[in-house]
């Protein structure tokens, strides 16, 4: 069972990024208002920002599904919930009235909700990463006895 | 494989990734700048009147009339997800880009009322006075907005109008 715990989750993983890529891509124009409705980024970087991060999202998130260069892709998908969660919270507390953006560009409000579910992607790809670099540590000593 | 490796991995990886988002608006159907236009200046001429402030009784005596056009002077995203119906979107942070194809509309009502999130926002003040910059003769603000009117129970609609 131990066994296919972090297959399953890196692919599930990769899942949820591939598919919360899509109506960025699709989208960037309502994209970019999401960002800039977070008040957090210099307006010059909102645009940047939603023409690439949605890419990012979605070739690291392919990456862990087919278990190609799943260390930086897992560290990058962790690296990305820290900055996603920090964000909410920001906008959450100064009570600014605008939609996560993290799996469609309309929704309800920041809440709760979406800071533990995000909480729980986060602790996903922690537990990835950690594999990862195991699975790679076993991979170079394998080579190194062969 | 080292942490130093995964993360320059991490980086090269990550930055073509970028460059094909930025490839791809080229000739993206809904392609955006590359550099986002900031907000317009506010109005800060003397000469030009404040606009007067109402609150949610008037605002929606106002709405029950019929004569008054409402202006959701949020970003299109918030709008989209509901505003007052019947109320136009006119981004303050988007206004260059949205005031030409709005303008016929904004003309045919005697007077406006704008409004953005609630007291805590600016934009619909900012809206208001460029307005009234513009040239439009009646322009209120209703301050309490959209949470005020939400609270209140009264029409919304969500998507576009």
């Amino acid at each position: 069972m131990k066994r296919y715990l972090y297959p399953l989750l890196r692919v599930a993983l990769g899942a949820i990024f591939v598919y919360a890529s899509f109506h960025k891509i699709l989208r960037p124009d309502q994209f970019a208002d999401g960002i800039n409705n977070y008040h957090i980024l210099p307006v010059f970087l909102v645009n940047l920002v939603a023409l690439t991060l949605p890419w990012i999202e979605l070739m690291f998130g392919m990456f862990l599904i087919f278990n190609f260069k799943a260390p930086a892709a897992s560290l990058a998908v962790t690296i990305m919930m820290v900055v996603f969660i920090i964000a909410m919270i920001s906008a959450w507390m100064r009570g600014i009235d605008t939609g996560c953006g993290c799996f469609s560009n309309e929704g309800e409000a920041i809440s709760i909700k979406e800071v533990v579910r995000d909480s729980g992607f986060l602790i996903m790809s922690l537990f990835v990463f950690a594999g990862s670099i195991r699975n790679g540590s076993k991979e170079n000593s394998q080579a190194e006895t062969l | 494989m080292s942490l130093r490796k995964t993360i320059l991995s991490m980086v090269i990886w990550g930055l073509l990734a970028s460059a094909v988002g930025l490839c791809v608006n080229l000739v993206h159907p809904h392609k955006i700048e590359f550099i986002r236009t900031p907000p317009p200046p506010t109005v800060d001429d003397p000469a030009i009147p404040d606009p007067i402030e109402i609150d949610v009784l008037m605002a929606n005596n106002f709405y029950a009339m019929g004569e008054y056009l409402f202006v959701d002077s949020r970003p299109r995203v918030q709008y989209e997800r509901g505003h007052i119906e019947g109320a136009v979107n006119l981004p303050w942070e988007a206004l260059e880009k949205y005031y030409d194809p709005l303008q016929p509309v904004l003309k045919s009502k005697p007077a406006l009322v704008v409004y953005c999130d609630g007291a805590a926002c600016d934009s619909s003040h900012n809206l208001a006075k460029k307005l009234i910059q513009k040239g439009f003769p009646e322009v209120y603000v209703f301050f309490g907005g959209w949470e005020e009117w939400k609270e209140m129970d009264l029409p919304i609609k969500e998507g576009l109008s």
